[in-house]
């Protein structure tokens, strides 16, 4: 997938003023945020639940070889195969050989991240495959040429009128712009896809070392419908999707849907272990799993494990104000919202991806929904450390704030410029305020600035001999 | 009236940037009810900022300098009182976590910061929320900041203390736990962003049809303010304290 | 590089090793940890499912998403009622069906396959494996006796499920599934059917405008038939 993360200003700006889209936000964001309030409010239990799936995250995380090593030597007994990546290229380069071994014409996709982060699209179609994504969102995505911009409702930024032209400009037909009418025609133009596909790709939310399982959660049965009827099943997942047992699993399925969708459960969960049995009248001859590094490792060494956690719910998204104001495509990668501002800039660069931790106002309402207990808020503040520490920040900043710095460690001469601006601001303000301030036209565009009243409170306090 | 002898005790009062230059009614208010609630209040006179614009810019380095001076300032004192959540977010939670591996100071920033207080926290649980004596016969709202609110869980506080004030009635608005789009530097580096972020939160504010808005930061008010005064609304503006200790009789924050 | 190359048993050892060599360096040690004995399914927090009837819990939570359910005493009465469900709301007669039901008192105008479903499969019959309380929702192990495509193919799916299966959380279900696969003891994981499917209800999509449309893939209503006997 391209990366656009360069271009973030520009993209919300016009976001901002995309009506269609703040239309599609505005009906998005009270959906979510009820939802999830609702389904956490039924379960007495979901701190508890929350305190527990961080603290058995980390210790898995802690032991993550050994238990990817596990997983390996499940799938292998159940006769599925497991496939290491050291990056994207190398995950491409295997699923290419996977299908090209397998003489695939056509692709079908479940939702996976995974995929869009290894740029796996691309890739098929440049093999001459034909690939459909599978998701109704991302179907209207991959039709529009667009990525996705929510990773659980990758068509989330679309009305219906908008998708019913998309469909009538691919299908050739006159759709009802009703959500019925939409979803109908839907299915019954990737019914036939998944007859005829020669290979199914999924990601997998969880992988469990006990049984080799790979585990989808969907709501349309379109990842069941792509694993079930294509004769090669390929899953790509990070290597950070492996759990212990099953027992694991469902601590964290109990935590998935809800913080999602605010379900109880999302209506499809699938363990699948290995291809079909001999005997089995149906699935897949092939099971096949990719395990994707990408910088994952890396980021257990540092900071950011906690990052790793993170089991793509979406809640910190639907709860950050900033993406409810200019939706997911202005992040201009793969993840947006608050994890993305955290795991873009590691995997596409701290520099390429500058602004994405900086356009945060650190509210934390992110890291309160977190259904892991990732603290987003001081991740997304370790990126700006870190970009700080790489000299990225724009170089006016970086001078403005030395020259700060040295002014807050010398009180006298601190309290000195405070008196001076507060005197020339207060001959700004007129009725109490400023409403043009050269130099401060970022805030003066949109607000008044407040004018002070000439005094310090240190020097009205300090005349008055108050204290020392 | 007398003492009870767990409040007999000098109070650090740390006067925040923001309100040092443009609101110091805040700073005499918040001493003033910190000296009816039976406190001695002395604000140290080499005290500067407390170094949240450094930490959230990504200057560690320089927010573990001013950490260690505001620690030196005020580590003498039976309590650190700021009339700011967002302030003292940094303060109890920052500090510690900026000055863990430093053997020196690790002791001395959490013991700062198991003593520092957010000033309405302060009276409502460490007592004094009885002597307010203040009337102040406006609808007003209150917002909530998210420092406060998220980091060191200011919510009832603020109610409870603006429930004792006579003539005063509390509306509540419509998401009231969304950001208003201040977010320190955000507002500068990311200007739309932070005005569309402003305006939907000015919006619910004024569907309550409050005349006043109160907060407990005084960044989130000035850009609330700021933001209420270009559009030309008929609201006032003030910090909690001010109207809890009777100060809020002059003009609102941005009006004259 | 050639299309076989990512396959090539070398090269993927290599890969294998780094990522995992990766792994070691970056949680500071060089070697695998020593490897827990066969450890216990750890007790993670549960729902509390306090209600004494895990048959009325379990319909309620179903119903509640969109199934519809029924209770009967038998299996027998179990086909009466689908054949009347039938007829009442205008349905097709199923074409499929799980072998072990093949058995039952259809009628002798319902011919039922057992095969896989095909793209012309409006309505099948299965039999759950299990029913789990806390959510409300299906268990099902594919098998030679029961094809995962009568899951998700057909628009009408109608599923008959024995009350004692229905167990009061997922724990129980691992449980007995445990116990399922490896009745005399055994490794249980040698005989892991190909999928374990768990269903909720109808196949349902927000992905529109967030309306919740059912029907977008997978079957459009899904009844379930319990029987007590």
């Amino acid at each position: 997938m391209q990366i656009r993360t360069r271009e973030f200003v520009p993209r919300a700006t016009f976001a901002l003023h995309d009506p269609n889209l703040q239309r599609a936000l505005a009906n998005a964001a009270g959906g979510f945020i009820g939802k999830r309030a609702k389904a956490v409010a039924e379960v007495p239990e979901f701190e508890a639940l929350r305190e527990a799936a961080r603290v058995r995250k980390d210790e898995i995380l802690a032991e993550l070889d050994l238990w990817l090593e596990r997983y390996e030597e499940r799938v292998r007994a159940v006769g599925g195969q497991v496939h290491w990546a050291r990056d994207a290229e190398e995950a491409r380069a295997i699923i290419r050989a996977l299908c090209a071994r397998a003489g695939a014409k056509t692709v079908a996709k479940g939702k996976s991240m995974v995929s869009e982060e290894i740029g796996l699209n691309e890739a098929l179609a440049t093999d001459g495959l034909e690939v459909i994504e599978t998701d109704l969102g991302e179907y209207i995505v991959q039709l529009a040429k667009e990525p996705p911009s929510h990773i659980i409702a990758p068509a989330v930024h679309k009305t219906k009128e908008q998708v019913a032209e998309l469909f009538a400009e691919h299908h050739g037909t006159t759709p009802e712009p009703t959500v019925p009418g939409l979803v109908t025609e839907a299915r019954e133009q990737l019914r036939c896809q998944f007859f005829r596909t020669d290979v199914g790709i999924t990601g997998a939310n969880f992988l469990i070392a006990e049984t080799g399982a790979s585990v989808i959660v969907t709501n349309e049965g379109n990842g069941d419908l792509t694993q079930t009827l294509a004769r090669v099943h390929i899953v790509t997942a990070g290597i950070e999707k492996v759990v212990p047992t099953l027992e694991d699993a469902t601590l964290f399925l109990r935590l998935l849907a809800r913080s999602a969708t605010g379900q109880d459960s999302e209506t499809y969960t699938t363990y699948s272990m290995g291809p079909r049995r001999a005997d089995d009248p149906d699935g897949p001859q092939e099971y096949h799993v990719v395990l994707v590094d990408n910088g994952r490792s890396r980021m257990l060494g540092g900071p950011w494990r906690e990052m790793l956690r993170c089991i793509r719910c979406g809640a910190c998204m639907n709860h950050c104000p900033v993406y409810g104001a200019i939706g997911g495509h202005a992040y201009g990668w793969v993840y947006p919202g608050p994890m993305g501002s955290v795991l873009t800039p590691l995997f596409v660069g701290l520099d390429t991806a500058y602004d994405l931790p900086n356009a945060c106002t650190l509210n934390g309402r992110c890291g309160e929904v977190c259904p892991v207990k990732i603290p987003l808020p001081d991740l997304i503040r370790e990126v700006r450390h870190a970009q700080q520490r790489d000299g990225l920040h724009p170089p006016a900043e970086q001078r403005a704030k030395a020259l700060w710095r040295r002014a807050a460690e010398r009180p006298a001469l601190y309290h000195g410029l405070e008196r001076l601006a507060v005197r020339l601001l207060a001959t700004l303000g007129q009725n109490g305020r400023i409403r043009r301030l050269p130099g401060l036209s970022a805030w003066t565009d949109a607000r008044d600035l407040p004018a002070p009243a000439g005094r310090t409170f240190l020097e009205l306090w300090h005349a008055k001999g108050r204290d020392q | 009236m007398p003492l009870p002898p767990d409040r007999a005790g000098t109070v650090g009062l740390f006067a925040t940037c923001l309100m040092n230059a443009m609101r110091p009614n805040i700073g005499f208010a918040a001493a003033q009810l910190l000296e009816d609630a039976g406190w001695r209040v002395e604000v140290p006179r080499e005290q500067t900022c407390c170094g949240q614009p450094a930490y959230n810019g990504g200057d560690e380095d320089a927010a573990r300098a001013l950490a260690r001076r505001t620690i030196a300032q005020f580590e003498a004192f039976d309590a650190l009182v700021a009339p700011s959540g967002s302030c003292l977010a940094t303060l109890k939670h920052d500090y510690p976590r900026l000055l863990r591996d430093d053997p020196l100071w690790a002791g001395r920033a959490q013991a700062l910061a198991d003593k520092s207080w957010e000033l309405l926290t302060f009276l409502h649980e460490r007592g004094g929320a009885e002597r307010i004596r203040s009337r102040f016969p406006h609808r007003v709202v209150y917002h909530d900041s998210c420092s406060g609110l998220r980091q060191l869980g200011i919510r009832e506080a603020p109610r409870a203390l603006l429930a004792r004030v006579e003539g005063l009635t509390l509306i509540e608005a419509e998401d009231r736990e969304v950001c208003c789009g201040f977010g320190g530097t955000f507002s500068v580096k990311y200007p739309a962003l932070s005005e569309r972020l402003a305006e939907n939160k000015v919006q619910r504010l004024l569907a309550t049809r409050a005349e006043v808005v109160l907060g407990g930061d005084l960044g989130c008010l000035l850009h609330l303010a700021g933001r209420l005064a270009r559009i030309c609304a008929p609201v006032r503006v003030y910090h909690t304290v001010e109207v809890l200790a009777g100060l809020a009789d002059g003009p609102g924050i941005g009006q004259a | 590089m050639s299309a076989s190359a990512p396959l090539d048993p070398a090269l993927a050892a290599r890969r294998r090793d780094t990522v995992l060599g990766a792994i070691r360096r970056n949680l500071g040690r060089d070697t695998a940890p020593p490897a827990p004995e066969a450890p216990l399914p750890p007790a993670h927090p549960r729902l509390a499912v306090p209600d004494e009837d895990l048959v009325q819990r379990w319909r309620e939570r179903w119903d509640a998403r969109g199934g519809t359910s029924a209770l009967v005493p038998t299996k027998e009465a179990a086909v009466e009622h689908l054949v009347a469900w039938c007829r009442e709301h205008d349905l097709p007669a199923p074409s499929h069906a799980a072998r072990p039901l093949l058995e039952l008192p259809w009628p002798a105008d319902w011919h039922l396959d057992p095969g896989p479903a095909g793209i012309d499969t409006q309505s099948a019959v299965s039999l759950a494996f299990a029913g789990i309380a806390e959510v409300g929702n299906l268990a099902f192990l594919s098998g030679p006796a029961s094809p995962v495509t009568h899951l998700f193919v057909p628009d009408n799916h109608f599923i008959l499920l024995e009350a004692a299966a229905i167990v009061r959380h997922f724990e129980d279900l691992w449980q007995r599934l445990r116990h399922h696969l490896a009745p005399a003891g055994g490794d249980w994981r040698e005989r892991l059917p190909r999928t374990l499917n768990f269903v909720a209800g109808p196949s349902r999509t927000g992905d529109v405008e967030q309306t919740i449309q059912l029907g977008a893939h997978g079957p459009r209503r899904v009844h379930v038939v319990i029987f007590t006997d």
